[in-house]
């Protein structure tokens, strides 16, 4: 799976047509399964490239209202959501929805 | 050529699905009991709180592991996010919320701290809106409540009272317990760690049954990549 900066994130997801998108910090935690270590959050039959990595964090599309210049994320380890500096030209990982 | 070539892309990564749907199965643990729901555990439509102990219920009903580990519901987002299925509320019965997306009936005062097995009792004993089922949320449950446009607390003020801290879900990894702070920040923590929270409680008030699959492919992808696209049975195109 490729990273992406910010940018590059909206653009890769914007290509597709459709109206596919970057998820919001809500609609992305709907495909974590708690249960699983950070390496198999996410359904692997269903999403099979999902990086095995125990530090993997995917971008989304919501803004931290509470730390500005802060960005929600979504990554393994034992955090699900955090609200963390959003260097926007740093590379995370990216899912699109619509 | 390029068209053909962002197609194949499309569907290589057409992979998030707003929402995953319980298929009623034996799940990571967590034996889902269809019969879990709503059987036997309300005081009564339109009945006082609880059975008549001051509110209290049995607690003997509903346990919180037979909740299903995902969202059987669409994801609300906040209404003014302008994203799609925007957060609704019914607070026309007293101390109660209804989320009017998920279908989810929300305590809707929390205004004490426990330990994840007092959490957990405090629930199941809860008579609320004349109801008995109470239980403690799943993570997934507790996410939908925030509204990540807010700074802390990440909840609806009209629909919430003002209240900072974390709480407990019913959801675990190993030794941690996921909780879900005010801050709208999804923690796994052990007790050991951080020994007390908040508790709300919540009850399916609309059940939300849903087919399996829990996803649903709708294109294939290139030779090498196998049957993968998939949509999302609440995208925004494919509501109810």
């Amino acid at each position: 799976m490729t990273s992406y900066s910010f940018a590059e994130a909206e653009t890769h997801c914007a290509v597709f047509g459709g109206g596919f998108r970057v998820p919001s910090m809500k609609e992305l935690q709907t495909v974590m399964d708690e249960t699983k270590s950070a390496s198999s959050l996410i359904d692997a039959e269903v999403f099979p490239d999902f990086p095995a990595s125990a530090n993997v964090t995917f971008w989304t599309s919501s803004p931290s209202a509470g730390a500005p210049g802060h960005a929600w994320f979504v990554r393994g380890a034992n955090t699900l959501a955090v609200a963390v500096d959003a260097d926007p030209s740093a590379k995370f990982y990216v899912r699109c929805v619509r | 050529m390029v068209t053909a070539a962002l197609q194949h892309e499309c569907f290589r990564y057409a992979l998030l699905s707003l929402l995953i749907v319980s298929c009623g199965e034996a799940n990571n643990g967590h034996p889902a009991s269809p019969s879990a729901a709503n059987t036997g555990t309300d005081a009564g439509a339109g009945g006082d709180a609880g059975a008549g102990h001051g509110g209290q219920c049995s607690g003997s009903q509903t346990d919180a592991a037979d909740a299903s580990p995902w969202a059987t519901w669409p994801m609300p987002n906040p209404s003014s996010s302008g994203l799609p299925n925007p957060a609704r509320y019914d607070t026309s019965q007293s101390g109660v919320v209804i989320d009017q997306v998920t279908g989810l009936m929300w305590q809707r005062e929390s205004p004490a701290e426990y330990g994840f097995a007092g959490a957990a009792t405090h629930c199941a004993e809860l008579g609320l809106a004349g109801h008995c089922d109470w239980r403690l949320p799943t993570r997934i449950e507790l996410v939908s409540l925030v509204d990540f446009t807010l700074s802390n607390p990440t909840l609806d003020s009209a629909a919430f009272p003002a209240a900072s801290g974390e709480y407990w879900s019913a959801s675990a990894l190993d030794k941690y317990r996921w909780r879900i702070g005010s801050d709208g920040a999804t923690r796994a923590l052990t007790e050991t760690m951080a020994p007390t929270a908040l508790a709300r409680c919540v009850r399916e008030h609309v059940s939300h049954s849903l087919p399996e699959p829990r996803y649903q492919f709708t294109g294939q992808a290139p030779d090498d990549w196998g049957p993968i696209a998939v949509r999302g049975w609440f995208g925004s195109d494919a509501r109810e």
